[in-house]
């Protein structure tokens, strides 16, 4: 009887302590839906990183896309990049998203005199179940970006798609030269 | 803990023997024939039943059954319908199926005179059929994003899915009135194989009772069941029977 008990009490312990749920969130190493990730360079110098200042990212024309996730400020700070990454989300509902990067003017102080450029992304994607606290991720396969401004007006002279399969943001997407 | 459960049983005994005591004949010698009873015990698991009525995304049945094979042995199985519909953060999802369970229960308990109660340690092998419904999902995406989170797409339906475990018993079951038994059990489950579906995962398997997404699972059940006594069979040969 006695060894009987130690039995269940053993049992009830394995129970309670498999009964138990691991934490219902999703691992931050965990690789889910990524971003679209582009990286700055000199136009005139191609192998050369050029840095951005005050770069505004816009969808449907006047949605801000955050582009600063660390600043917790609540004014626009969190809307300008700096620097010579970005990363943009792309409409996983959909199979194109257009952006509209706009990059003050380097020469000029005055924060009104800026360029707008738009390109459209197009792209397949292809929904993937993670795990339960997870979900589903997408990934992506860029098929082109357009660029619909005239030659001479855009501020990106060169775009060249580095890796058309977006599965990471570990690494470089696009290039972009300017 | 001995004594308790001996002061229970034994209290049982008093109600069973106030039944049967005008059957008896008084016996000449000291020592109690003993003869046991083999039969088929059938019953139905309440819990699954009572949370059918109370869960709105439940519905399940199970029907267990044991037979005696020896004093101490029985061959018990289990077989059970389930339909529950989860919710969880990121998905919702349907699994609809059947599980048999079939295995060896072993009464530890020794009876006092007549009673049949039993606690028992037992092994089963479990095997599931079931179809998988994922009815909605969300798109993890952990940045600020203008775009919504929330993928329009038709249910997705998955056929054909099976799963095979082994479980380890603890049950009591214990005599109430005549040939009615009630009885608890748990159980730890251990999962053997799978097949899963394809894009998704078996979060929820009829019968299994998955903790997280472990192989490893637990249950319990909790069960009314009617004993078929079918022969009897003497304990001790040598001595004479005399009812």
């Amino acid at each position: 009887m006695k060894k009987f008990l130690k039995i269940i009490v053993a049992l009830f312990c394995a129970i309670s302590i498999f009964g138990c749920e691991k934490d219902d969130i999703c691992p931050d190493t965990t690789p889910t839906t990524p971003r679209l990730i582009f990286e700055f360079y000199e136009f005139n110098n191609p192998n050369v990183l050029r840095s951005v200042s005050n770069l505004k990212v816009f969808v449907n024309d006047t949605e801000s896309v955050v582009l600063n996730e660390s600043s917790t400020a609540t004014d626009s700070t969190k809307f300008i990049a700096t620097g010579t990454k970005i990363a943009l989300p792309l409409d996983f509902n959909s199979n194109e998203t257009t952006f509209k990067l706009r990059l003050d003017d380097p020469a000029s102080s005055d924060p009104l005199v800026f360029f707008d450029d738009d390109m459209t992304i197009s792209y397949n994607s292809e929904q993937i179940y993670v795990s339960r606290a997870c979900g589903f991720k997408t990934n992506f396969d860029i098929i082109n970006i357009n660029q619909t401004d005239a030659v001479e007006d855009r501020w990106i002279k060169n775009l060249i798609i580095e890796l058309p399969n977006v599965q990471t943001e570990n690494e470089i997407h696009v290039k972009i030269y300017f | 803990m001995k004594y308790t459960l001996k002061f229970i049983f034994s209290l049982t005994l008093v109600l069973v023997s106030k039944m049967s005591f005008s059957q008896q004949t008084i016996k000449k010698d000291s020592i109690v024939p003993k003869t046991d009873r083999y039969g088929l015990r059938v019953g139905a698991d309440l819990y699954k039943i009572t949370r059918s009525l109370y869960d709105e995304d439940y519905k399940g049945f199970e029907i267990t059954a044991d037979y005696r094979y020896s004093k101490k042995i029985f061959i018990a199985g289990e077989m059970g319908n389930e339909n529950k519909t989860t919710d969880e953060a990121q998905m919702n999802f349907t699994t609809k199926g059947t599980y048999f369970k079939v295995g060896v229960d072993y009464n530890m308990y020794e009876n006092w005179l007549d009673m049949e109660n039993l606690i028992t340690l037992g092994l089963r092998y479990g095997v599931s059929s079931f179809s998988q419904e994922l009815n909605s999902y969300s798109i993890y995406a952990p940045y600020p994003s203008p775009f919504e989170g929330q993928s329009a797409i038709l249910p997705r339906e998955f056929d054909g899915l099976s799963a095979h475990w082994i479980e380890i018993v603890a049950g009591v079951k214990a005599e109430v009135i005549n040939n009615v038994f009630l009885g608890f059990s748990v159980r730890l489950n251990h999962l053997v194989s799978n097949k899963k579906p394809e894009n998704f995962d078996n979060l929820y398997i009829p019968g299994f009772n998955r903790t997280y997404e472990a192989d490893f699972g637990v249950g319990f059940n909790y069960t009314v069941s009617y004993f078929i006594p079918l022969y009897k069979k003497k304990n001790i040969p040598k001595v004479e029977d005399k009812k």
